[in-house]
């Protein structure tokens, strides 16, 4: 395809130099026809005789056949180029195209993706041309964002310090509230469970009211069960956010050091060791207990002079730790605001590069349902994948609830459908198929959740 | 080859209609001019001053020919020149994504295979991952070498049919060999080549979405995009459809006039539909003659193709038109509502809708673009790919039903007469009743919907286009640590909680380190022994 431009290119020019320099004689001969007819004017016999000289002449050099010829070359190398182009295959995926309910999606997600960008100029832009919906709040958020990096990208760590405080403040309120939530709900089981206790022994007295008292008994079931519902869900949002609170304080906790330790990095860069010193007295006493190797290896960096540390600790002073910051940042901000740390336009559009080509091969050859599943696998690198998914190596089904993956006692891991397969009429102990230790199928084994 | 189509095609288009334009501009002028030239000698009777002032003509002419051709070569070169330009980004990016392949089939193979297998494997796929990079750098530096010796030779040749001797223009051919080295250098730089591909197929969006002045700005705001994208394209295009969108069929006539011989190419109805929908307007207003010999003027050569179309269409003689009132005396409906639906339809808004789709979907493909816009298609290729069955959730018709099932558990429960309910083994024995009644988020097979906010199909937005497309098949067990976010490996094996919860080796050993032998289990607050955990074997 190249060559056929290369020569596309070639074959142009030189019909323009050949056009260029045939018009350019027929346009010399021209006026010097044109001047030798003014000269003899006078002598119409002559005049006609040199212009049917001349006119002989023109039709010798066949000019405007030149012309024509070299425009040809052109053309065959210009319709070579097409030809090659209606032979490539075409883009088409048939499963695949646009259909109406999307398109509006479709903009949100690029309106998102445009504002994590943080050109908020041309994002504004493309929501006032499209008229697309953005969550609330998400805007402000990038703002933030965005402002906090421009920051960091300056060298400067207070605006980042700032955020990192609000954030441990609020969290910290939070698990204290949880913590009271939590006192509230079991102060409430037990009153329930006196009531029940008081109402049964009024049923028990009064036997005439029984349907009545039946009634009753369904509501309290429904209360309690709307307890237990609430207690779950409290239980559950509460081990989520606990959890996830965990988490959340300890990077913060880890990202707060690493921002003082890059402007001590930088202090030490200009040599100033006595300003470094004092920052790290001022600072680093809170993480004294988590982060004490660090510490100690920048403490050490004081004692040697610059260009030593730089060639003993490349990594420290060339500039990556603010890089590092930078995407650390954004993972920890999306984390606290529980938004996706990448922009799903982005990382989607990513893993369908390499799907694209997959799936057009396959769609010519077997029609693919937009159902369930693919009929083959598309290869996807590891950072696509966030989900875990269990896969029998007997059976090779997928794992789902109804029939969970079950651990032997020898450590493998089989589904349970499998497992009874393997246990014939009511026998309970088998034999594992990978290795030859036996296990009790009602002693041994525990269900897996992955 | 997925891309090489749609972005070389347009070019491609754009240079074969200024060249009929030029070469009918020359023809013309050369027959014309020549064709006078010849006569002269013949007007014996004519003046000299006439004869004269005839050459001065052709003269003029003439020159103006020259100049014209030479302004259109100039922008052909540079036609050309973008053609070659947006093959290079073209060739770079399938190298990258070449690499990306043979790095996921690696990853895929390490999986499969077992500890001492791989030990020995690894370092021979190291060497020969090095020996591939190398191979790949090295067929890279001989394309460049390659297209650099071109763009010398090119560049000496030049020099020898132009014979200038202009300095500046020899500084000038530098700097664009230069500019060229720049280019191949900027499209080695991985992480801005897929930036780049990214904003490219952005700003092709909006251009077909007709969002035009976004698209402008991200034109401006990145290098290259303007070469890269057709906006021109898209603009002509738009004419057309405002002409469609204010029912003017004038100009879309004309431009199948124009394309004619390229729709037939690609088999296209649109000129049957826009003169289908030309006898629509004409009935429209009642006359039926007209409408009768515009028939014959214009559907017999579409009869092969399009016959069941034009029987419908001409059905329309039958009934009344909008305007006409109804024969039928007595009759409360106006005479538009006696008609079928399907007739209704074509002389409603929806014909002209259609009409407007398929124009922009021809008028791209016209130009070997794909039917809808590029981002849009990897978009849900992506979702395929990385769809799993844990993102997916419950539809609205399952949840009634569960609904249902759990009124019908309590009523149950109460017949069964159980005096004392003890909580404990309630919430333990009824377990899936109580799932049922907490209405947890599962899909048709049950399975347990697990919202990870980072991945991608989680998202709400994009979860709701992703019901309509199938999942990735997956052949190998994949397991992730809910802690670490990490994947499994055999060196960081899955440790089972007697309680059936697995965490990754790693966090349970710090968690050991940090509490004494005593690990927690996340989810439920239960504390274990490190010991009592469970190693599993992932095959």
């Amino acid at each position: 395809m190249e060559i056929l431009i290369e020569e596309l290119k070639t074959t142009h020019q030189k019909t323009l130099q050949e056009t260029d320099t045939q018009l350019r004689f027929t346009l010399e001969s021209l006026e010097s026809a044109v001047e030798f007819v003014s000269a003899m004017s006078e002598d119409e016999e002559m005049m006609f005789q040199i212009l049917n000289e001349w006119k002989d002449s023109l039709h010798e050099e066949k000019r405007d056949i030149t012309i024509k010829k070299s425009q040809k070359d052109y053309h065959r190398v210009l319709s070579k180029v097409g030809k090659h182009l209606v032979s490539l295959p075409s883009n088409e995926i048939p499963f695949l195209t646009s259909k109406k309910l999307e398109r509006e999606l479709i903009d949100q997600l690029i309106a998102e993706h445009l504002y994590r960008i943080g050109d908020f100029e041309l994002a504004d832009q493309f929501v006032q041309d499209s008229g697309s919906k953005i969550p609330e709040g998400f805007r402000g958020l990038m703002v933030q964002m965005h402002q906090i990096l421009n920051q960091l990208d300056q060298r400067d760590i207070s605006s980042a310090l700032n955020w990192v405080h609000q954030t441990l403040q609020l969290r910290e309120k939070d698990s204290v509230k949880e913590k009271e939530v939590k006192k509230k709900l079991i102060q409430e089981t037990s009153k329930n469970e006196k009531e029940i206790k008081m109402e049964k022994e009024i049923e028990i007295k009064k036997e005439e009211q029984k349907e009545k008292e039946i009634e009753i008994e369904i509501e309290i079931e429904k209360d309690e069960e709307q307890d237990e519902k609430e207690k779950g869900k409290g239980k559950e949002n509460s081990q989520k956010n606990n959890t996830q609170q965990k988490q959340i304080i300890k990077r913060t906790h880890s990202f707060e050091f690493k921002l003082h330790k890059a402007l001590y990095l930088n202090i030490l860069l200009k040599n100033e060791i006595k300003e470094a010193i004092k920052y790290s007295q001022k600072w680093f006493k809170k993480f004294a207990l988590t982060h004490m190797k660090e510490i100690k290896q920048l403490a050490g960096c004081l004692v040697y002079s610059n260009d030593f540390a730089k060639r003993r600790f490349p990594e420290l002073f060339d500039g990556s730790v603010w890089l590092q910051l930078h995407s650390e940042f954004i993972e920890i901000y999306c984390l606290v605001a529980e938004i996706p740390s990448h922009s799903p336009l982005e990382l989607l559009c990513q893993a369908g590069e390499s799907a694209v080509s997959v799936l057009k091969k396959v769609s010519g050859l077997i029609p693919i349902n937009t159902g369930d599943e693919l009929p083959m696998e598309i290869p996807v690198a590891n950072n696509f994948k966030f989900h875990s998914s269990f896969i029998c190596p007997v059976s090779k089904e997928r794992s789902t609830q109804k029939n969970p993956p079950v651990l032997l006692k020898c450590g493998h891991v089989i589904s349970k459908s499998s497992m009874k397969t393997l246990l014939e009429n009511g026998k309970t102990k088998f034999k594992c198929p990978y290795c030859p230790v036996i296990t009790n199928s009602q002693i041994d084994c525990i269900e897996i959740k992955f | 080859m997925n891309l090489q189509k749609s972005l070389i095609q347009p070019c491609f288009e754009q240079l074969s209609r200024r060249l009929h334009k030029q070469y009918s501009l020359l023809n013309k002028t050369l027959t014309a001019s020549f064709k006078i030239l010849y006569s002269l000698p013949k007007n014996q009777n004519v003046g000299s001053d006439k004869i004269v002032e005839q050459m001065k003509k052709e003269i003029e002419r003439l020159s103006k020919l020259q100049k014209d051709l030479n302004n259109y070569s100039k922008d052909d070169q540079l036609i050309i020149k973008k053609m070659q330009l947006r093959l290079q980004y073209h060739l770079s990016l399938l190298q990258v994504t070449q690499k990306n392949k043979t790095k996921n089939e690696e990853e895929n193979e390490n999986q499969e295979e077992n500890k001492q297998e791989k030990d020995k494997d690894k370092e021979i796929k190291k060497e020969n991952e090095i020996k591939e990079e190398k191979n790949m750098d090295k067929e890279k530096d001989k394309h460049i070498e390659i297209e650099k010796e071109k763009y010398m030779n090119i560049e000496e040749n030049i020099d020898k049919e132009k014979k200038k001797e202009n300095g500046n223009e020899k500084e000038k051919e530098k700097e664009k060999e230069q500019e060229n080295e720049k280019d191949t250098k900027f499209f080695q730089d991985q992480i801005k080549l897929r930036k780049l591909e990214l904003n490219r197929k952005l700003t092709e969006y909006m251009f077909r979405k007709g969002y035009n002045k976004t698209g402008t700005m991200l034109t401006e705001r990145h290098q290259f995009l303007k070469q890269l994208v057709d906006q021109s394209l898209f603009l002509q295009g738009k004419k057309v459809s405002v002409s469609l969108s204010k029912h003017n069929l004038s100009i879309p006539l004309k431009w199948c006039l124009i394309n004619r011989s390229k729709l037939k190419k690609i088999d296209s109805r649109f000129e049957f539909q826009l003169k289908k929908q030309q006898f629509i307007e004409i009935m429209r207003k009642g006359n039926r003659k007209e409408a009768i010999n515009y028939a014959r003027k214009n559907f017999p050569p579409w009869v092969g193709k399009c016959f069941s179309e034009i029987k419908s269409v001409m059905g329309l003689l039958a009934f009344p038109t909008p305007n006409e009132q109804s024969s039928i005396p007595n009759e409360e409906k106006e005479p538009f509502e006696i008609l079928p639906e399907r007739y209704q339809l074509l002389y409603g808004e929806h014909s002209w809708r259609k009409l407007n789709e398929l124009f922009t979907r021809e008028h791209v493909v016209l130009f070997g673009l794909s039917e809808s816009p590029s981002i849009e298609v990897e978009f849900k290729a992506g979702i395929c790919a990385v769809k799993t069955a844990s993102c997916h959730s419950l539809h609205k018709k399952n949840q009634n039903n569960q609904q249902k099932i759990t009124e019908h558990g309590t009523e149950k429960g109460k017949k069964m007469g159980k005096k004392k309910k003890n909580k404990k083994d309630s919430v333990l024995k009824g377990f899936d009743l109580f799932k049922e009644k907490k209405n947890i988020n599962t899909n048709d097979n049950n399975d347990v919907v697990d919202r990870n906010t980072n991945c991608p199909t989680c998202h709400p937005i994009v979860n709701k286009i992703a019901k309509n497309y199938p999942r990735n098949l997956i052949t190998h067990s994949l397991i992730i640590c809910p802690l670490s976010g990490q994947i499994m490996t055999p060196d960081n094996p899955p440790m089972i909680f007697p309680n059936g919860n697995a965490y990754s080796l790693d966090e349970m050993k710090k968690m050991a380190e940090q509490n004494n032998g005593i690990v927690t289990d996340i989810k439920t607050n239960q504390k274990f022994k490190f010991t009592q955990l469970r190693k599993a074997f992932i095959v």
